[in-house]
């Protein structure tokens, strides 16, 4: 089996994203990083859910890291480890962020531009309070009458029942799955199963005009 | 080819997972198999008869999940008849890779 420290390096060194890398220890890399940039340091994960206690230990290593990367796709990280990486200057995602993190002068600034999409749209709904990050997929979104709903965001292009279902799984409790792909679609299995869930699927307008309902 | 390595470890995967479940159509998709910059990902499709089986094949891959970024399309054949994801979007059988991979080894 790969060794995931050996693939995260050997990945970023194809795609010529760094000059050069070293294995501080187990799941640490020291990265060098091109165009003038300051190395970094990469603490290397693979949970099926990431949570603050997970980060904790990280704080005590010097020097400190500057990225938690976390292998798998479907992975859960938890609103507590964004909450808990913000307030001590780490950036945290999967492989992809990562390397979008690295051109990043502050790599704890990188914000995936979907996340980033969405939250701007909820802090400037008319009828949105304040929302709530759960997790990397869901908020729970909190508005003027008093209502508050928990909504999943999925960017699938193509929804599935697998999909559907493997996200009730890994993130329990939604009433809402928005789809935020624009040109996403979703299989009839998909929608019977949010239906089955008790929930409503809907696309990216729907949504925004469904939280004047909260 | 690119992930190449990574491909070859789906494609074993695979093998063994088609003595349980022997009907399901195999394919890599994406960044692995076109002309895009270095993948991160490598994306498989599986086309299985039922929705336990894709199920169980989630399960199976799992720890191969923990490895590299592995995303996975999972669907019925009642799903793929819909969609037509297999003929519509380039994918290439994943068997046709590992004769490929095995050639250049």
């Amino acid at each position: 089996m790969l060794d995931v420290d050996d693939w995260v390096a050997k990945k970023l060194t194809e795609g010529a994203q760094i000059e050069s890398f070293t294995k501080l220890a187990p799941r640490r890399l020291y990265i060098g990083r091109r165009s003038g940039l300051p190395p970094v340091v990469v603490a290397v994960l693979s949970e099926n859910r990431v949570e603050a206690a997970l980060l904790v230990p990280l704080m005590t290593e010097v020097p400190q890291a500057n990225f938690v990367v976390n292998i798998p796709k479907d992975a859960v990280i938890a609103g507590d480890a964004y909450a808990f990486a913000a307030a001590h200057g780490i950036g945290i995602g999967g492989f992809g962020d990562l390397g979008r993190a690295l051109a990043l002068p502050d790599m704890s600034t990188y914000v995936h531009r979907e996340i980033a999409y969405v939250e701007r749209a909820m802090r400037q709904h008319s009828n949105v309070v304040h929302f709530e990050r759960l997790d990397n997929k869901r908020y729970r979104i909190h508005g003027r009458k008093g209502q508050h709903a928990v909504v999943i965001f999925l960017d699938d292009y193509e929804l599935t029942a697998d999909s559907v279902r493997n996200a009730r799984d890994r993130f329990p409790g939604f009433e809402e799955v928005v789809l935020t792909n624009p040109i996403g679609t979703a299989t009839g299995a998909a929608q019977d199963a949010v239906e089955a869930m008790g929930a409503k699927l809907v696309d990216f307008k729907l949504f925004l005009g469904r939280l004047n309902r909260l | 080819m690119k992930n190449a390595q990574e491909l070859a470890l789906v494609a074993a995967e695979a093998a063994r997972i088609s003595v349980m479940i022997p009907s399901a159509q195999w394919f890599a998709f994406g960044s692995s198999i076109t002309d895009a910059p270095m993948p991160a990902d490598v994306d498989i499709l599986v086309i299985c008869a039922t929705h336990d089986e894709t199920m169980l094949i989630r399960r199976e891959l799992d720890t191969l999940s923990h490895a590299f970024p592995l995303h996975l399309m999972l669907l019925t054949e009642q799903e793929e008849a819909e969609l037509r994801f297999s003929t519509t979007q380039p994918c290439r059988p994943l068997s046709s890779l590992s004769r490929t991979i095995e050639l250049r080894q």
